[in-house]
């Protein structure tokens, strides 16, 4: 029987990303991952949510049962938010299920019509599409690859490849003539996998410059949330009251600060309160402050503070936080901390009325945002799995070489260079394996 | 021409007998075909040409899988053996690797005696000199000595013999190893038949007389007590066993080495051939490892009825002269005489991508291959080619289905799928890290693996089928019994503390005990009540809790594998005519004609998307025949 595969069958950064599984663990996978209803073509609605009970988003699903799908076997369709974060989540989760691996090139395709759901004419327009979607597949990771990034894999491969010849020749070694380091061999490792965890972030800061900086905008009711977000993107979009409690739900707007493209988030301002629709939207501006890169904590000068700001200052995140203290045409309550901060926070003073400490703000936004070095990205969810699984292979690797059985990190360490050299399109490593032994190790008796 | 003359008829015709011949020949007789063993000198069968020693990493498996297919490479190792030690011990159950130390005369006389107690077989002692065919298939051999021998199948273990030459310093002769005759006729006719010749070399280091050594200098390894053994069908083994010695090359060696580096035939041009890189001979070494100030040395027992002693790791083609001077400037062999001396040899071997799945010609149907012919090297490797296309010659002949053994079944289907599929370009030698299924491949689970379906193809006895299926419901019961808990009480955590292993409370599954380091099957058996299953299914239900985590993902890789081999490709598909391939993917489908996607997808320069596409058009064939017919 034929295994079962998964694929994102749209474009990463569109509005929705639609997840397509394949095969017979279609609808062992949906149950473990999604809380809706499955029935056979019809949409469900629900929640994904992870092993902990966490949820990734909310989505819908729909279940074709076999032969009536589009490949003919068990089909489903996850139709969940288009953001990277969010994909990337969702296939590390039906990757994890240990039910499904991901889909070659074209191979929806060719399993509808190894099941007859095509016709014969039809085979040799299935052969071209296979064809040249590797074909598109490879360009455009070559393309990626340009550059900094495929050094960088590159040179992570020959690290794991060069501690596996180690390995594997002292394994295979039966006179005991290879000196062989564990401790140094486990250093090296550690070395490789911490390299790879970076790389893994970079992937997340690169998607700061396709996504946007997310800047989410709190403060405590009619603390100037919507006039301060009116005012960044110089136009009337927020609804502007006296009544506090206006923004019942958050509102995003995109404009680009110093070339950065930034998304500001204006949240719904955080007070007790009995109202349960105002509760809810409370509760997703703290979820919003929790997920933003960088967060604008706004505090209203005219009056003393209430016991929501207090909250909210203890709380900040002071590494990704700014105070805005605001409405800076009135007179002055309070009072900033000497060297122009607020409470510890670094702070500006604005005026959305006047636009007095715009600019400030925005330059201060984009040096809080702005990733430092331009490290290489790797954006492609594919190859971020490919990352991940390189990972804990070696993590595993480590705890085989101090647990004394070296085969079991021989095996994942392998796994490690398999996961590197599916991202660069490597072919076999096993032969580069057995040559870098025999170049470096005199064994054999 | 010499004249000819009627052979009597056989079956089939195995032609050598060195270690890959006395299995084929053995495996073809056991399974009812009239055999006949050609072989140049009959007092050299399963001559062990080089070291005296069988097994060691990932050969001792190998040696292991022959026994498990009903060879007898494991039996007379365990008769044979003057020394065994279980290697690797300290790195993990899939890689643990059996040695043996062996009597050289008593393994040829051993080897000798089963083919002779086999009915089937004669033996022959004559040289090959022509494989015939009619309509392209195998139809008999003519010897040197003129015999047409009718037979419609053969399997060439030709070993090192086919235009061998050997080297010493400036000494080069035609000749095959220690001495005897090289065999000059075959290859002509094996280029007639269409195979490719390539040269290989290998090397052997000198032999010395123990008694001109100072063995007191050296430090001694022993073997292991109680005497771990090769096959299945051994119960237990005690006998006095034989020391090896170690000691070291130092700079004296490798300066003398290096000034005569002029006189090597490697260095010299003399030799044209590909050598091997694992077992490189002692000026190799030198000169690619340069930096090492040492090399170990072995000082290994030939055999109990002589003294004569192998220096492993000496392996050499210097000058005789040179030999003499470099040996004498290791600690405790300044006085050293050798007996015979290190050379080199080169022969004729054929690229083996020219074989099926079961090692028989592609293109000449009856004709088999199997040990360094096709460019492997070690007699373990040769003699695991030799059974597996034994009982696929005697399949072959009685119309069954082929026994394939692939990658995830064996070591040795490993060492054939690569030789097969990707060929080599020198001697190819078995190690571990080829293996990527190797956690379920281990020398404790051979018969597990292979004894069964071995025995389906009728290939090995009922009583060792028997003993499989006993040890099998011993490690079933004991499983079943490992599967419940047990409360945690205070003798339970005092053997849990002797191991250094933490203490339980409350109650804890008995099967999960046995994963922690140090905690095995007997101690549990001594606290609990367990079935005594004695010490080899012990050891399997140990290995089989500890590494239970990887078994059970290399076995989701192997289903994976498995689906794709099963898809068979027909023989005559036009590669070339499949527009959608890359024109790389067509040549090298082309000249590999792989027999499933599975083995199309390991060649290399073959993509997985060429693998859709092909799997695309195989379906799009066999429909048009399904609406034609």
């Amino acid at each position: 029987m034929e295994s079962t595969v998964f694929a994102l069958s749209t474009p990463v950064g569109g509005a929705i990303a639609i997840m397509r599984i394949s095969g017979a663990n279609a609808r062992p996978i949906l149950e473990k991952l999604f809380t809706g209803r499955i029935e056979h073509r019809r949409a469900g609605f629900g929640r994904i949510a992870d092993g902990e009970g966490e949820t990734v988003d909310t989505c819908t699903a729909v279940f074709f049962e076999a032969p009536h799908s589009y490949t003919g076997e068990d089909m489903a369709e996850i139709s969940v938010h288009g953001s990277y974060a969010v994909v990337r989540r969702l296939a590390e989760l039906i990757g994890q299920t240990g039910l499904a691996r991901p889909a070659e090139p074209g191979e929806f395709t060719k399993r509808a019509y190894l099941n007859g759901k095509m016709d014969l004419a039809e085979s040799e327009a299935v052969m071209d599409l296979i064809a040249s979607t590797a074909e598109r597949q490879r360009r455009a990771a070559a393309r990626q690859l340009e550059g900094r990034l495929s050094a960088v894999i590159g040179s992570l491969y020959e690290r794991v490849k060069g501690v596996l010849a180690e390995t594997a020749a002292f394994v295979d070694d039966d006179t005991d003539e290879i000196e062989f380091d564990i401790n140094e061999a486990i250093n090296k490792i550690i070395a490789v996998k911490d390299d790879i965890s970076s790389l893994i972030e970079s992937g997340l800061k690169a998607r700061v410059l396709r996504e946007g900086v997310r800047t989410a905008i709190i403060g405590s009711p009619n603390v100037g949330k919507s006039s301060l977000l009116n005012a960044l993107i110089k136009r009337e979009r927020a609804i502007v009251t006296e009544i506090p409690g206006t923004t019942r739900d958050t509102v995003e707007e995109a404009v680009s600060i110093e070339g950065l493209p930034v998304v500001f988030i204006d949240t719904a301002g955080i007070r007790e309160t009995d109202d349960a629709v105002e509760r809810m939207g409370i509760e997703r501006s703290l979820k919003e402050r929790h997920d933003a890169d960088v967060v604008l904590l706004l505090i209203d000068r005219s009056r003393a503070t209430l016991p929501e700001d207090e909250e909210l200052i203890a709380s900040a995140d002071a590494g990704k936080t700014l105070a805005v203290i605001t409405k800076s045409d009135l007179p002055a309550v309070l009072a900033p901390d000497a060297g122009g901060s607020f409470r510890g926070l670094p702070a500006v003073k604005v005026s959305a009325l006047t636009g007095e400490g715009l600019t400030e703000l925005r330059k201060r936004i984009a040096s809080m945002a702005a990733p430092g070095e331009l490290e290489p990205e790797v954006t492609n969810v594919r190859h971020i799995r490919a990352l991940e699984q390189a990972k804990s292979a070696l993590e595993a690797a480590c705890t085989g070489l101090s647990a004394g059985t070296p085969d079991t990190a021989v095996f994942e360490l392998r796994e490690a260079m398999t996961g590197l050299a599916s991202i660069t399109g490597r072919e076999d490593a096993a032969e580069d394996l057995v040559n870098t032994i025999f170049s470096s190790f005199c064994i054999g008796k | 021409m010499e004249s000819v003359f009627a052979g009597e008829k056989h079956d089939i015709a195995v032609i050598g007998a060195g270690h890959a011949g006395c299995e084929a020949a053995l495996a073809c007789a056991r399974m009812g075909l009239k055999t006949a063993v050609i072989c140049m000198d009959l007092d050299s069968v399963a001559l062990m040409a080089c070291n005296p020693s069988i097994g060691g990493t990932s050969k001792g498996h190998l040696v292991r899988e022959v026994d498990a297919l009903g060879g007898e490479m494991g039996l007379a190792s365990d008769e044979c053996f003057i020394q065994m030690r279980m290697l690797n011990t300290g790195k993990g159950p899939a890689v643990h690797s059996l040695r043996a130390q062996m009597d050289k005369r008593r393994y040829h006389e051993r080897m000798k005696r089963a083919l002779e107690n086999e009915e089937r077989i004669t033996l022959i002692q004559d040289e090959c000199a022509e494989i015939l065919t009619e309509n392209g298939r195998v139809s008999g051999v003519r010897t040197a000595l003129g015999a047409l021998i009718p037979c419609r199948a053969a399997v060439i273990c030709s070993g090192v013999y086919l235009n061998s030459r050997v080297h010493t310093g400036e000494f080069h002769r035609d000749r095959g190893p220690s001495g005897l005759s090289s065999a000059t006729l075959l290859s002509g006719s094996l280029k007639e038949l269409g195979f490719e010749l390539r040269r290989f070399k290998t090397g052997t280091p000198p032999r010395v007389k123990g008694s001109t050594l100072d063995l007191t200098r050296m430090q001694p390894q022993y073997g292991d007590v109680p005497i771990p053994h090769f096959s299945f069908m051994t119960d237990e083994l005690n006998k006095e066993q034989q020391p090896c010695h170690l000691t070291y090359t130092n700079k004296k060696t490798h300066d003398i080495i290096r000034e005569n580096l002029d006189r090597a035939p490697m260095f010299t041009g003399a030799i044209h051939a590909t050598g091997t890189r694992y077992c490189p001979s002692i000026e190799d070494k030198i000169v690619r490892f340069a930096d090492k100030d040492r090399h170990q040395l072995f000082i290994e027992p030939e055999g109990l009825t002589t003294d004569e002693m192998y220096v492993q790791g000496m392996s050499t083609s210097l000058p005789r002269d040179v030999q003499d001077e470099m040996l004498r400037t290791v600690e405790g062999m300044e006085n050293c005489r050798i007996t015979r001396y290190g050379y080199a040899i080169e022969y004729d071997c054929i690229d083996p991508t020219e074989l099926d799945s079961r090692l028989m010609s592609r293109r000449i149907p009856g004709l088999f291959l199997a040990g360094q012919i096709n460019g492997s090297s070690g007699y373990e490797e040769a003699a695991a080619q030799g059974v597996y296309a034994g009982i696929n010659a005697a399949l072959y002949l009685k119309g069954g289905e082929p026994l394939i053994i692939g990658r995830a079944d064996a070591y040795l289907g490993v060492l054939c799928d690569d030789l097969t599929l990707k060929g080599t370009n020198e001697p190819y030698r078995m190690m571990t890290c080829r293996a990527e299924y190797r956690m379920l491949l281990r020398q404790d689970n051979a018969d597990l693996r292979l004894t069964e379906r071995a025995y389906r193809a009728g290939a090995v006895t009922v009583e060792r089928y028997e003993r499989l299926m006993r040890k099998k419901a011993l490690i079933d019961k004991a499983n079943s019994a490992l599967c419940r808990s047990v409360p945690a009480d205070e003798r339970l955590n005092a053997m849990l503390r002797a191991k250094d292993s933490a203490e339980v409370r409350g109650s804890v599954r008995l099967d999960t005990l046995l994963k922690r380091a140090g905690v095995g099957y007997t101690d549990l058996a001594a606290l609990f009540d367990l079935p005594d299953v004695g010490s080899e299914a012990g050891e399997e239900i140990e290995v089989e809790a500890l590494y239970g985590g990887y078994i059970k993902r290399q076995e989701t890789e192997i289903r994976r594998l498995r689906e794709l081999e099963c898809e068979r490709i027909p023989a005559g598909v036009d590669f070339m005519g499949i527009s959608n391939l890359r024109i790389e993917a067509r040549q090298k489908l082309t000249a590999i004609r792989p027999e499933t996607l599975g083995q199309a997808s390991r060649i290399s320069g073959v993509s997985p998307s060429d693998i859709a596409v092909l799997s695309v058009y195989l379906k799009s064939v066999s429909n048009k025949e399904g609406a034609n017919g």
